[in-house]
């Protein structure tokens, strides 16, 4: 098996993944990862320019609802995770392709086996809204879509997985309240008796 | 390095992709590319029961025109492929999320004439084949001659301007053994 850094050489009719290195699928890895990004973002304006804000921002929120399950599915079966708790939900979303690892930093705080505090550190969509003064397209994506896909990922996990945002933005004051650096923050918790 | 064959055991905060054994990358990788392409079939199902096929197409085709030479061009980087003639375009194709490298959707063959002339020849496609086998002859004639020219020739122009793919043969075709389409690709400088 090769181990290629880069495909510099002659064309080559039946090169495989296999024949890079491992660093350069990484790469590739996130290449692909920023195109899911890029590829919903520039839907949306298409849909938008089309056919309303309104009507973008429904077909959106429904995709990224009905694409949770498929993406939590295939992610388990690329890398054998297993079980249904929130050990496995947050394996299955640190390297599922939608949250792409080199674009947003996270953390997962376990309180508990059953109790995890997850937390969004750095989010280019939100930084380039907040730039553009977006403040609108904010609320709508952090308040509304985060929220709706980010249930349908956690039920795709298990359903019992209790989601809760307790951090939201728009950041406005949130410096004063000393939550410098965040970009939202979600509880999730499995009761232990269901 | 490790080599993790499977993600066992506790969350992992420090994980590196480059902790995981080749074998489970190239897994993830298939992973990654089919969710690409759920995503854009899911938004193309759903603006079409909406808003009509027209309309799909239309808004398929803006977005598309944006993301494929960003997609093209970022590949050619980290995957360090130098020049700007046909073969350094075939080569950055190879490796797109929706392309012949992704399962088996398509299969593709090229005649390379030489650097800046290269036939390509398509001898499966899915997405065709879907159309071809539920009859409908309008949803093949969208992606076939509405989308693909203009998404393949801004393919091209990602990587040269001057490049031009024009198609030589395109569905429908007469029988399931015959190719599903022939395109040239040439650079041809503007005079």
């Amino acid at each position: 098996m090769k181990d290629l850094e880069e495909y510099s050489g002659k064309y080559a009719p039946d090169i495989k993944y296999q024949d890079f290195s491992k660093d350069a699928l990484a790469r590739l890895l996130n290449a692909y990862s920023k195109e899911m990004a890029l590829l919903s973002a520039f839907w949306y304006n298409a849909v938008k320019e089309r056919c309303g804000e309104e009507q973008a921002f429904a077909c959106e929120v429904k995709v990224w609802e009905d694409i949770g399950a498929p993406e939590i599915n295939w992610t388990r079966e690329a890398l054998n995770i297993q079980g249904n708790d929130l050990n496995a939900f947050a394996k299955l979303i640190e390297m599922g392709g939608a949250f792409a690892r080199d674009i947003y930093d996270s953390t997962f705080d376990f309180k508990s086996p059953n109790h995890v505090v997850f937390t969004i550190t750095k989010c280019p969509s939100l930084a380039y809204l907040e730039r553009h003064n977006e403040k609108e397209r904010i609320a709508k994506l952090c308040q509304i879509l985060e929220p709706a896909s980010m249930r349908a990922y956690a039920a795709a996990v298990n359903p019992d997985i209790i989601i809760t945002p307790l951090k939201l933005p728009p950041r406005d004051g949130w410096d004063e309240k000393g939550w410098c650096g965040l970009c939202c923050q979600w509880e999730l918790k499995i009761e232990p008796n269901k | 390095m490790k080599e993790l064959k499977a993600y066992t055991g506790d969350f992992d905060p420090n994980l590196r992709l480059e902790d995981l054994s080749k074998e489970v990358l190239v897994n993830l990788l298939r992973e990654y590319a089919r969710l690409g392409l759920l995503l854009e079939a899911q938004l193309n199902s759903l603006i079409s029961q909406k808003f009509g096929v027209e309309a799909a197409t239309d808004i398929n085709l803006k977005a598309r025109l944006v993301v494929e030479p960003i997609e093209m061009k970022t590949i050619k980087e980290i995957l360090g492929i130098p020049g700007n003639d046909v073969v350094s375009m075939i080569k950055t194709m190879q490796w797109i999320p929706d392309g012949p490298l992704n399962g088996d959707i398509f299969q593709l063959h090229y005649d390379i004439k030489n650097n800046n002339h290269v036939i390509m020849t398509v001898t499966k496609c899915k997405s065709m084949e879907y159309y071809e086998r539920h009859g409908d002859e309008k949803g093949m004639k969208n992606l076939c001659e509405v989308l693909e020219p203009p998404i393949f020739n801004a393919i091209c122009q990602a990587i040269n301007p001057d490049m031009k793919m024009r198609p030589l043969k395109l569905p429908p075709r007469k029988s399931k053994d015959d190719i599903c389409c022939q395109w040239e690709i040439k650079i041809e400088p503007k005079t």
